[in-house]
């Protein structure tokens, strides 16, 4: 969860929000729009498609949150709603697993946090060809791979709320969270080494 | 436990998803088996590169104005017939309430057809009834099959007909 909010706060937006305060709904997106755009983007692998997909992730949120009965469960639930909006659009797709380079380069630039986005030219192409890097590897996942791996390594989400989300069991999560640890290891392996050389 | 085990732990314990025990087991294991280290090494080097904040994306600033202008459009719009029949199609995804529907449309399809079968049998009777009684009238109105149908031992005015000794074409003043 992020860290500005403790659970409890969440609980009491999340019921004001139930209750039809637009204000706390605001506050809902401010504290989950980032790692839920975050999310999507990793999982379909371009920025254009994310965006869309965040925004219907909170119309649906928007909608259909007084159903919601546990706000305690708030987090898994706009979670598995990101995550199935990316599956249909997927489906609607039928998107092969190769990643397009061109919307990342279209895109990428223009969402990159500001401070990365000035000072520093070497640091900035690095992190692009890293991105371009970590996509093209989470691409050549398969979606039942690439979502664990996703909210595990690069959400930093404990393997028992992944469990929440996706709805399969502990094992199932640990062996393909593991499996999908080789698979990326491999594809960016050598950026990996020659980051290393570059240390030297 | 086999290695392959063991980095099944390894990588939950990179993630922090161990619970302690296993994490002090995972430890005790790597001091011991060097293949699992080298795993555990190029693993945490995977954490460190792929872990960097520098790699997450801000959501665009017009995305909340895009979400906040869909609300508002949809909140103006009021609930037509095709919302009503959207929420009706919400059903279909109960299961029982689709074997339901399911159930119910093929005891309707079943009572209309055997319906639809009665009363089709019911108007041939009337039809052939009628054709009876047509018949019957033209026989009447004939001087000379009514004279047959008279002698005729049976209702049926063409069974009497032919069965009848008389010639109906005979006039009775030939006869005699």
């Amino acid at each position: 969860m992020p860290s500005e909010i403790s659970p409890e706060q969440l609980k009491e937006i999340v019921q004001r929000a139930q209750a039809g305060s637009e204000q706390d709904f605001y506050q809902l997106y401010v504290v989950f729009s980032k790692p839920v755009y975050n999310f999507v983007w990793r999982l379909i692998g371009s920025v254009e498609d994310a965006e869309d997909l965040v925004q219907e992730t909170f119309l649906k949120v928007h909608s259909e949150l007084k159903r919601l009965r546990d706000p305690n469960q708030f987090r898994f639930w706009l979670y598995r709603i990101a995550r199935n909006e990316v599956y249909q659009k997927l489906r609607r797709t039928q998107r092969t697993t190769e990643v397009s380079i061109d919307d990342e380069d279209a895109g990428y630039y223009n969402f990159l946090k500001d401070d990365i986005r000035q000072p520093d030219p070497e640091k900035l192409a690095l992190s692009g060809e890293l991105n371009d890097v970590i996509n093209r590897a989470l691409q050549s996942l398969t979606p039942k791979y690439r979502d664990v791996f996703v909210l595990a390594v690069l959400q930093k989400m404990s393997y028992e709320d992944i469990t929440k989300i996706v709805g399969r069991s502990l094992l199932s999560v640990k062996t393909d969270i593991y499996r999908a640890r080789l698979m990326v290891k491999d594809a960016i392996s050598v950026y990996m080494k020659r980051s290393r050389v570059g240390k030297l | 436990m086999n290695c392959e085990g063991w980095r099944i732990e390894i990588a939950a314990f990179l993630d922090r998803s161990s619970d302690p025990r296993m994490s002090s087991r995972v430890r005790g294991h790597l001091e011991t088996c060097s293949s699992c280290l080298e795993f555990y090494r190029e693993q945490s080097e995977l954490n460190a590169l792929l872990g960097s904040s520098e790699l997450e994306a801000d959501p665009p600033e017009h995305l909340w104005y895009r979400i906040e202008s869909q609300i508002a459009q949809r909140q103006e719009v009021p609930a037509s017939r095709w919302t009503f029949l959207a929420n009706l199609w919400g059903f279909w995804y109960v299961p029982r309430l689709r074997y339901a529907l399911v159930t119910c449309l093929f005891l309707l399809v079943a009572s209309w057809s055997l319906l639809e079968l009665k009363s089709r049998r019911d108007a041939d009777q009337v039809f052939l009834a009628r054709i009876d009684a047509y018949e019957l009238k033209v026989v009447e109105g004939n001087p000379f099959l009514s004279d047959i149908r008279k002698s005729a031992p049976v209702d049926n005015p063409f069974l009497s007909m032919n069965t009848a000794t008389s010639n109906p074409f005979e006039s009775k003043g030939s006869r005699q």
